[in-house]
């Protein structure tokens, strides 16, 4: 709406400027084609007047000269007389057809030179006809004429004078001309001597003297005299079309004067015209107009198809974009439903596998505690079966919860550094019992120098292990399993695990990853396994920037790699590692029937600078060669009583070398009792760890009786005394939650003080000691973050030991989490608080 | 009309404060009732918000999921949210019905 708001004025802007342009155009051309057909007319007047102006000039000097020769030819001729003055004025009137008479007439003379009274005697006369000598009466009692007369007998001038008598029947161009006697001069005063006696006077005819009949009759033609000291000027002759040829309006006019100058008057012809509509040639006009008109309609036609096109596009974009708004609309509401649903099957899953465990861990337990006790080899049977039924129902679940918590996006990953050989070294171990049950080797390789402080999750990247391990396991029956760690850049870690099993067909390679996919549906029924392990590991490789893959050879074995991005921490440095070469000079013999055993650990104790010497039998054994020799327990029990001998003189002998076992975890007691008996000088189990094979070089001394001490120490932790009361600062602003967490450790010993907010908290912080702190982080007057803060503040400047804090959070959000440990509290308990959850936490750090 | 019954398991130990507990919910309802009338937004987002944060503590959830919507339907002056579920709250004490169990 607001566009066409905006469009609107400029829109009629167009209009307008196409209609003025047009408009402009068409009066241009219009104009042009007037101005070119009134040139037409124009030259058309100017032709016809320039030919009456030929005709009137000509006549009018003609009958001056006509009157002036004529005079002279009566002063000069001393015989003149009628008859001469008969012949001559035949001859003139022959000659000039505008002519109609001539006279000769005696003027009587005045007394002092006044005339007061004219007494003209008409002495010979000829005339055209007889209309014009009855005329001549009437004429020479003419006030005009005796003007004239007048004026010339007053003025005695030479020169002939004009004037125009009208008459009721006619109208008559006269011309005065005195005869002059011989004795007739001017003096210089203007005064004459002499008289005039006589006169001569030509009447003529107006409308022959400008031959109007040849005139065309749309000329407006004004025919004047002017005698310079007479009464000005006379009309003599005047005509113009009639009214009725004036038809439509005036277009243009045109007009030309003309005049004649003697001596005593001048004659000015005066010609115009005027051009009415109907004599222009119009149809240029209308041609133009039409052009001038049809244009502008053009332009309009153009602006209004422009502006109708616009109009029509913006209408279909309109329309397009609320289209694409609507199907947008669905698409998104689709696709909430979608996650919506997928997230909220995940939810459920997530909330539901929760639910099940815990039940599930009792019938697990129940399951163990029924096993053990006296049981028929039936019952044991049954026992067992559904032990192990709910072992793998357990690890389903587990499986479970992680995809849907990893496809609910709830899974957060830790970024924190960790030791990456310790990841490694754990992982084997935990798995190693169930090799050795198997009788695999597993074995863990690594490059011995390669920096193994990184920054990731660690128990994220366990897990993949222990399934990559658990599952080649599984489908091993004999030879070796190895894992492989390999830095492939700075910050990229390649980890692959090779096994020796049964091996995965080519067509089944793809599908491996897919959830609860194993390369045959009946390997689920044969080697157990939810199937879901491949999956998960592969979701959690994709999370760390990394890839997984696999490579099988069917019979031959199989070999899962996979990248990780772990980025090198340099900050953190292990500070047990030994000095580059703190084995120098060290020859160490090792016995090992496993090839993969024997290089690694060659390799390791190489690169502390060790000699190291490899043998897969016992001959290679030379007790004066080496310090230390490392015995697998397979080569060990399979020796005969005299190789035992040797082992046991040189484990006598105070120069003999160091003799270290290296047994399985399986049959550990058995194979202790035996080394017992041969007196050696330590041993340790397999799979062997970094840590534990280079302090047998530090302290060899005290490696027998590291393990065995362990285990004492762990019982008699058990005997000790319940713990003392500890007091608790509970900080809740919420009376209803303080009850709560009250109502959970009413049992336990705990002294409880309560704080409603953190000021209060502080407050009592500073008056007394408190072994911990529970944390509400939301509370009025000073929140949970603020309080933990002012607390850590106050001991770092008192020196007092940091009080472990608790923060009770809202939300099991990473964010929410993160902003409690920033703020210094130690640990967090989402909501709502779970009993065993807080006192699992509480005990933590209190016991 | 044994459906309408809302059953609740609750953790033994906390036999002793759910009398009190649930006096003070029925003192919430009747300020949240109150503050509809009022429309008084802060009041009814403020105990929503105590809703959700003991609720679940005591193993009350669907009273949690209540005060949630009560605070967020507050939040964004959404009166219908708000009614909805404060009927739901009223029908839900005068329906629940307390088992107490071992943890």
């Amino acid at each position: 709406m607001d566009n066409n708001l905006n469009k609107q004025p400029s829109q009629w802007l167009i209009y307008a400027v196409a209609l003025l342009s047009g408009l402009a155009l068409g009066l241009t051309l219009v104009f042009i084609a007037w101005n070119s057909a009134l040139e037409e007319n124009k030259r058309e007047f100017s032709f016809e007047a320039s030919k009456l102006r030929e005709i009137a000039t000509h006549n009018v000097q003609a009958s001056n000269e006509v009157i002036n020769s004529f005079a002279l030819s009566i002063t000069e001729n001393k015989f003149f007389d009628d008859q001469i003055f008969q012949s001559s004025a035949n001859k003139i009137l022959n000659q000039q057809y505008f002519i109609e008479g001539v006279f000769y007439s005696h003027v009587q003379k005045t007394e002092n030179n006044v005339i007061s009274e004219l007494d003209l005697e008409v002495e010979n006369s000829r005339f055209r006809n007889s209309q014009t000598a009855t005329d001549l009466n009437d004429i020479i009692k003419n006030e005009n004429f005796e003007n004239i007369l007048n004026f010339l007998l007053l003025d005695g001038s030479s020169e002939p004078v004009v004037s125009v008598v009208t008459l009721e029947s006619s109208r008559y161009y006269i011309m005065l001309k005195p005869v002059l006697n011989k004795d007739y001069s001017v003096v210089d005063d203007g005064d004459f001597t002499g008289s005039i006696q006589e006169i001569l006077c030509l009447l003529i005819n107006p409308e022959k003297l400008i031959d109007y009949s040849n005139v065309s009759r749309t000329l407006m033609v004004d025919l004047y005299s002017e005698s310079s000291n007479l009464s000005g000027r006379k009309l003599i002759f005047s005509s113009g079309p009639s009214l009725d040829s004036r038809s439509g309006f005036r277009a243009s006019s045109f007009s030309e004067d003309t005049s004649m100058q003697f001596p005593l008057y001048s004659v000015k012809l005066s010609i115009s015209k005027d051009v009415y509509w109907p004599d222009v040639n119009q149809k240029s006009i209308y041609i133009a107009l039409f052009i001038g008109l049809g244009i502008t309609l053009l332009l309009m036609a153009l602006v209004r198809a422009k502006d109708l096109r616009e109009k029509e596009l913006r209408e279909r974009n309109i329309a397009i974009e609320l289209q694409v708004e609507k199907q947008t609309k669905e698409l998104a509401l689709a696709r909430d439903k979608a996650v919506d649903g997928s997230r909220m099957k995940s939810d459920f899953l997530a909330s539901m596998s929760h639910e099940i465990r815990t039940p599930l861990t009792a019938i697990i337990g129940m399951a163990e505690l029924l096993s053990e006790t006296k049981l028929s080899s039936d019952q044991d049977k049954y026992v067992k079966v559904f032990r192990k039924a709910g072992d793998t129902l357990l690890s389903l679940v587990n499986d479970i919860l992680d995809l849907s918590k990893i496809e609910a996006e709830q899974l957060i990953l830790e970024h924190i550094s960790f030791d990456l050989l310790d990841v490694i070294e754990e992982s084997v171990e935990i798995y190693a019992i169930k090799s050795a049950e198997n009788h695999v080797e597993l074995i863990s390789d690594f490059e011995p120098k390669s920096n193994m402080q990184r920054t990731g999750d660690p128990a994220r990247l366990r897990q993949i292990i222990l399934n990559l391990i658990s599952n080649a396991i599984k489908f091993t029956k004999d030879g070796h399993i190895l894992l492989m760690v390999r830095a492939t850049d700075p910050d990229e870690v390649q980890i692959s695990v090779t096994d020796t099993g049964i091996g995965i067909p080519e067509d089944k390679l793809e599908a491996i990853f897919a959830s609860f996919t194993q390369a045959d549906s009946s390997t689920t029924r044969k080697f157990g396994g939810t199937g879901l392990g491949l999956t998960i590991s592969k979701r959690l490789v994709e999370m760390m920037n990394g890839r997984i893959w696999v490579e099988s050879e069917e019979g031959v074995g199989s070999v899962f790699s996979f990248t990780v991005n772990l980025p090198v921490n340099n900050s953190a440095t292990k500070d047990d590692l030994p000095l580059e070469g703190f084995l120098k000079d060290k020859n160490v013999l090792v016995m090992d029937s496993n090839q993969h055993n024997r290089t690694k650990i060659c390799n390791l104790l190489n690169a502390f600078g060790a000699e190291c010497v490899e043998s897969e039998e016992f001959t290679a054994w030379d007790e004066s060669k080496f310090q230390y020799v490392f015995l697998d327990h397979k080569i060990l029990f399979k020796c005969n009583d005299e190789e035992t001998e040797k082992i046991r003189q040189s484990n006598q002998a105070d120069s003999g070398p160091v003799i270290i076992a290296m047994l399985d975890s399986v049959s550990l007691h058995q194979q202790i009792n035996r080394i017992n008996k041969l007196e050696l000088d330590g041993y340790l189990t397999k799979p062997i760890k970094q840590s534990e094979l280079l302090h047998v070089f530090s302290n060899k001394d005290e490696m027998p009786e590291a393990h065995v001490s362990s285990d004492e120490q762990h019982e008699s932790k058990l005997d000790e005394t319940p713990v003392e009361e500890k007091r608790i600062l509970l900080v809740e602003d919420n009376e209803d939650n303080r009850l709560l967490v009250k109502a959970f450790l009413k049992n336990l010993p705990y002294i409880i003080d309560e704080a409603e907010n953190g000021k209060i908290a502080v407050d009592m912080y500073r008056n007394n000691t408190y072994d911990l702190i529970i944390m509400d982080v939301q509370m009025p007057i000073m929140d949970g973050h603020e309080a933990t803060r002012v607390i850590r503040v106050l001991e770092a400047e008192s020196g007092r030991p940091q009080t472990p804090i608790i923060a009770l959070t809202a939300h099991a959000i990473k964010e929410e989490i993160d902003k409690c440990l920033a703020a210094g509290c130690d640990t967090h308990v989402g909501k709502p608080i779970k009993k065993s959850t807080l006192i699992g936490i509480i005990e933590d750090f209190i016991t | 009309m044994s459906e309408d019954k809302i059953v609740v398991n609750i953790d033994i130990d906390l036999e002793d404060l759910i009398p009190g507990f649930m006096e003070n919910r029925q003192t919430d309802l009747q300020k949240l009732e109150q503050a509809l009338e009022d429309q008084d937004y802060e009041t009814l987002r403020s105990i929503g918000h105590n809703l959700k944060g003991v609720g679940g503590g005591y193993g009350f959830h669907d009273m949690t999921a209540m005060g949630t919507a009560i605070e967020e339907g507050a939040r964004e002056n959404k009166l219908e949210i708000v009614k909805e579920n404060v009927t739901k709250l009223s029908h839900y004490l005068s329906n629940v019905e307390i088992v107490y169990q071992e943890e």
